[in-house]
């Protein structure tokens, strides 16, 4: 729709005489008071260096524990650990995996 | 003024890793946007104006990552902000329905006739909720008809005949009496 040069000098009586609100200093803050709140959680470069760290230490035990292990001879001591091993690479691989896809809900 | 990347900028910022800080500068950018804009559809209450502002910010920042970057950030808050004065017309309707009032939405004709003085306010409340929206998006914020189209949801026809009638009301009480 264009504008016609009745609808400009409309527009310029409706701007000239209705009152504006002046710049609030206090508004924002108001605002910012109301958010949901936000609880405390642990900056995500921190999470991703230590799921990093951990992983490393997982893969360098898993080749000491293979490349040390005797295959003829399986002690309960073996079962053990390979089952501790087992398990704790299963708990990081699922945290990481949560963690990154968290991260993805948010874009 | 924001431009348009240190806008992107800050919204990117709330959305991936909900930075307050970037918020609170959105805030401060459009606060007098969105003041002005309630303070037109409400013609003159700025206890209500500063109410609505706040809780179309709130809204704003719950819901901020469903904004795509497909219209201007401006359009989507006015979305919100008219949508959030939807609302609360229609609950202040509700409320006054249960309790036996029935109050128009513009004035009589008779108030019409005696302040038909240059005051736009009054003016202004001559007009339907709606009118009064299509009115301040039209002249006073100066958004083209596909803008308002994407604010209200209207259909073009509806918002240029809302224009025209909103105008015809208005300049009976802003022409001075004869």
């Amino acid at each position: 729709m264009k504008r016609t040069d009745e609808d400009i000098q409309f527009a310029e009586l409706l701007k000239a005489h209705m009152p504006e609100t002046s710049e609030n200093p206090w508004f924002t803050r108001k605002v910012m008071n109301r958010l949901p709140y936000k609880p405390k959680t642990m900056p995500r470069w921190i999470k991703a260096v230590g799921y990093g760290i951990c992983i490393m230490l997982m893969v360098i035990s898993w080749v000491i524990y293979v490349s040390q292990s005797n295959m003829e001879v399986i002690t309960k001591g073996d079962i053990y650990i390979f089952v501790c091993m087992v398990g704790s690479t299963a708990y990081f691989a699922f945290a990481a995996l949560h963690e990154l896809i968290k991260a993805q809900d948010y874009v | 003024m924001l431009s348009r990347v240190e806008e992107l900028k800050l919204i990117s910022q709330v959305a991936l890793s909900d930075n307050r800080r970037a918020f609170a500068r959105l805030v401060d950018a459009y606060q007098s946007t969105v003041r002005n804009f309630f303070l037109n559809l409400t013609a003159g209450d700025y206890a209500l104006s500063d109410d609505l502002a706040q809780e179309t910010f709130i809204k704003v920042y719950t819901n901020i990552r469903s904004f795509k970057g497909l219209s201007k950030f401006k359009t989507w808050m006015l979305r919100i902000a008219y949508n959030e004065f939807y609302s609360y017309t229609r609950k202040m309707r509700e409320e006054r329905e249960e309790e036996g009032y029935n109050v128009p939405d513009e004035l009589s004709r008779d108030e019409e006739a005696n302040e038909a003085k240059m005051d736009v306010y009054t003016a202004m409340r001559t007009l339907s909720e709606t009118e009064r929206t299509v009115i301040t998006l039209f002249f006073i914020q100066d958004l083209p008809i596909k803008k308002i189209e994407e604010i209200t949801g209207l259909a073009e026809g509806t918002i240029k005949s809302h224009i025209s009638r909103g105008k015809a009301k208005m300049a009976k009480v802003l022409r001075p009496q004869s």
